[in-house]
């Protein structure tokens, strides 16, 4: 009776072990499933807080870029502002010499044909009376001379001033249209309306900081996750390992 | 007996099962018909094993057999069907990710989109203020030089008509101490005011073509061609930077699409795969039922009734093969047993246990003749199981039942045994 108690309780035993065997081999299993699934888990979630950080990084480097462009444009509409009023007022000093240069050439050409009357006759007279001073003729062949002379440097200067007026009445009306574009490209960039540049590239980096921020807790939590997994995975299979061992010890003292 | 088992178990497969479904059952039929050996060759079996053993005996023993085997393959079904489950879930979590992943990264391309088409106009506008500050600076360079070739020749022009002048100034102070006569007089006074006026006149010109040329100089066409310049490079830097960022979402998108339709297939797999193994789960703990119902008085612990201070024992009353209608049966009664000793409970322990009032007991009396089954619920206060110890939560347990007959059925059976259950289910007393 007794060894028949005996033999029943080593049953039991082993029953016991062979159960415990099952559940930890379950729980590993289980265990191991978490463990790959969260594996996969993790290294999505890994990549996503890279893609989400360089994301980040183009966004902050776009919001940068903008605002020098901003900067740049505002800069451009100052200088073309005042680049345009002293090309205005160059254009009006331009004008201004063709006007007096005109002024001159007329008083000139007047002057030189009067000139050239008074040579006339005072060679009549000296021809009339001698004794006229041989200083006074030559000193009005030479007034001729200068006056000649006078007239075709003038035209020159003349034709050289219209030139100039020419080119500063060009370079003023392109300095306008240059003004117009960058206060528009001005305008277009500080719009503070929703549909504007200004406000998309704010509006990015406000996302991507935020998308940032929430990839990266996900990827924490799921680490968080993975790391108890892969613990909750050691411990059931050293439990399991221990219970083979057990069973495997068992058996041979009974002589299975 | 035996086809009223395989019977019965095709019955109900046949009805859980559309056309597809009914294939797998009979297979499951034929499988379990190989895999548990039928009850009349297993109790022969035993019979051969434990000769000295009374008929009941024999039969228990085959019983306990047949229910422990169900409850093996009920266990591995379990295991199975959990980690199927388990399969599923995370499919179904990875799937859900996918998606709104996929979800974000689409909103993310179309913000992207916006951005890279204003972006673009700005870069146009840039563009064409680039190019007109260009124009502008050759414009100005031209104006400028121009500007200074007209102050050199109009200072050039101006000397030659004070020469002119200070010619005429001569000729008049000449004139004027001689006298010859009136008219030459009257035209050279005339000649040397209309000289000197245009002298005069040509001096102040001069100095305009000088205020002009430095007007035209001064204009910082240069600087603005630089500044427009770089606007341009950040603009087209920003554009090409807006670009590759859409670029890569687009990318990313199209990989996330991709990943999201293989997600799907999986989960679609592990769904098919949990919904077979839940049916056979399903087929076999029926099947356990049934055996318990047929042969072990529906002994059974539902799980659902397992609370932290009682539980639930369903049996069905003793009723014995060939009865007159009154009762065989005194009392019965219910003891637990730690799991792991389910397999070495027999009637002596029970017994035993019996004297040392570590079992339950009712009488027979307490239940009406027209009752079939009872649902008996047990307290855990001061209870314990075989061995006399505390029942504890989170351990398992099985019950076992006797039927303690009367002396009177005793005698006719010519048989002083008590009749005692194959072991429950295993159940676990819930914590408080």
């Amino acid at each position: 009776m007794t060894t028949d108690y005996i033999q029943q309780d080593q049953k039991v035993l082993l029953d016991k072990l062979a159960a415990e065997i099952a559940d930890a081999q379950r729980r590993y299993d289980a265990s191991q499933i978490e463990v790959l699934a969260l594996t996969d888990k993790v290294s999505t979630f890994q990549m996503q807080v890279a893609a989400a950080e360089a994301n980040r990084v183009t966004a902050l480097n776009n919001k940068n870029l903008f605002m020098q462009l901003l900067q740049s444009a505002d800069d451009l509409n100052t200088i073309t502002a005042n680049g345009c009023l002293q090309v205005a007022a160059a254009a009006s000093t331009s004008e201004q010499l063709a006007s007096e240069a005109t002024d001159v050439v007329n008083k000139l050409i007047y002057s030189a044909e009067l000139v050239n009357k008074l040579s006339d006759l005072i060679v009549r007279q000296k021809a009339l009376n001698p004794l006229m001073s041989d200083d006074l003729v030559s000193r009005v062949a030479m007034a001729c001379t200068d006056a000649n002379n006078a007239v075709a440097l003038s035209l020159t200067a003349l034709q050289s001033c219209f030139a100039a007026q020419a080119a500063t009445a060009q370079t003023s009306s392109i300095s306008e249209a240059g003004q117009q574009r960058s206060a528009a490209l001005c305008t277009l960039l500080s719009e503070s309306a929703k549909s504007g540049l200004n406000a998309a590239i704010r509006g990015a980096y406000d996302a991507a900081i935020a998308r940032y921020e929430t990839d990266r807790k996900s990827n924490e939590t799921a680490n968080t996750e993975f790391t108890l997994a892969q613990a909750k995975l050691s411990k059931a299979q050293t439990e399991l390992k221990s219970l083979q061992a057990g069973l495997a010890a068992a058996n041979a003292a009974v002589g299975l | 007996m035996e086809l009223l088992f395989y019977g019965f178990l095709y019955y109900k497969h046949w009805n859980w099962r559309t056309n597809k479904r009914s294939v797998i059952a009979i297979c499951m039929l034929i499988d379990f018909a190989i895999n548990v050996p039928s009850l009349a060759s297993r109790t022969c079996r035993c019979t051969n094993f434990y000769i000295m053993n009374s008929y009941k005996e024999n039969l228990r023993t085959g019983v306990t057999s047949t229910l422990a085997d169900i409850e093996k393959m009920i266990t591995a079904s379990n295991a199975s069907l959990d980690a199927a489950t388990a399969t599923l879930r995370f499919a179904k979590g990875a799937l859900a990710q996918a998606v709104e992943q996929e979800q974000k990264l689409s909103a993310d391309l179309a913000g992207k989109n916006e951005l890279l088409e204003l972006a673009a106009r700005a870069c146009y506008l840039a563009g064409d203020a680039m190019q007109t500050a260009g124009q502008q600076k050759a414009y100005s360079a031209q104006s400028a030089s121009n500007s200074a070739v007209a102050a050199a020749n109009v200072q050039v022009a101006a000397n030659a008509v004070v020469r002119l002048a200070s010619d005429l100034g001569s000729i008049n102070s000449i004139v004027i101490a001689d006298d010859y006569g009136s008219a030459i007089a009257q035209l050279t006074g005339q000649v040397y005011e209309t000289t000197n006026d245009t002298a005069l006149s040509a001096e102040k010109a001069s100095m305009k073509a000088m205020e002009a040329s430095i007007a035209a100089a001064e204009v910082p066409s240069g600087a603005i061609a630089d500044i427009a310049l770089r606007l341009k490079n950040i603009a087209d830097e920003l554009l090409s930077s807006i670009a590759e960022g859409t670029g890569k979402t687009a990318t990313a998108l199209a990989n996330e699409v991709a990943n999201r339709q293989t997600l799907e297939k999986n989960v679609h797999q592990a769904d098919a795969v949990a919904k077979d193994l839940g049916l056979e789960n399903e087929a076999v703990k029926a099947s356990y039922e049934f055996t318990c119902k047929q042969l072990n008085m529906g002994l059974s612990v539902p799980a659902g009734q397992v609370k932290s201070d009682s539980f639930t024992v369903v049996f069905d009353l003793y009723r014995p093969a060939f009865s007159g209608g009154e009762s065989v049966v005194s009392e019965y009664r219910i003891a637990i047993v730690k799991e792991e000793k389910k397999f070495v409970t027999s009637t002596s322990r029970v017994w035993a246990a019996a004297q040392a009032k570590g079992v339950i007991t009712f009488s027979d009396a307490e239940f009406g003749a027209d009752v079939t089954s009872v649902n008996k619920s047990i307290q855990l206060a001061g209870l314990t199981d075989i061995d006399g110890d505390k029942l504890f939560a989170g351990r398992r347990y099985v019950v076992f039942l006797q039927v303690v007959f009367t002396d009177d059925y005793k005698k006719q059976i010519n048989n002083f045994e008590d009749m005692l259950s194959a072991p429950s289910n295993t159940f676990s007393v819930a914590k408080p």
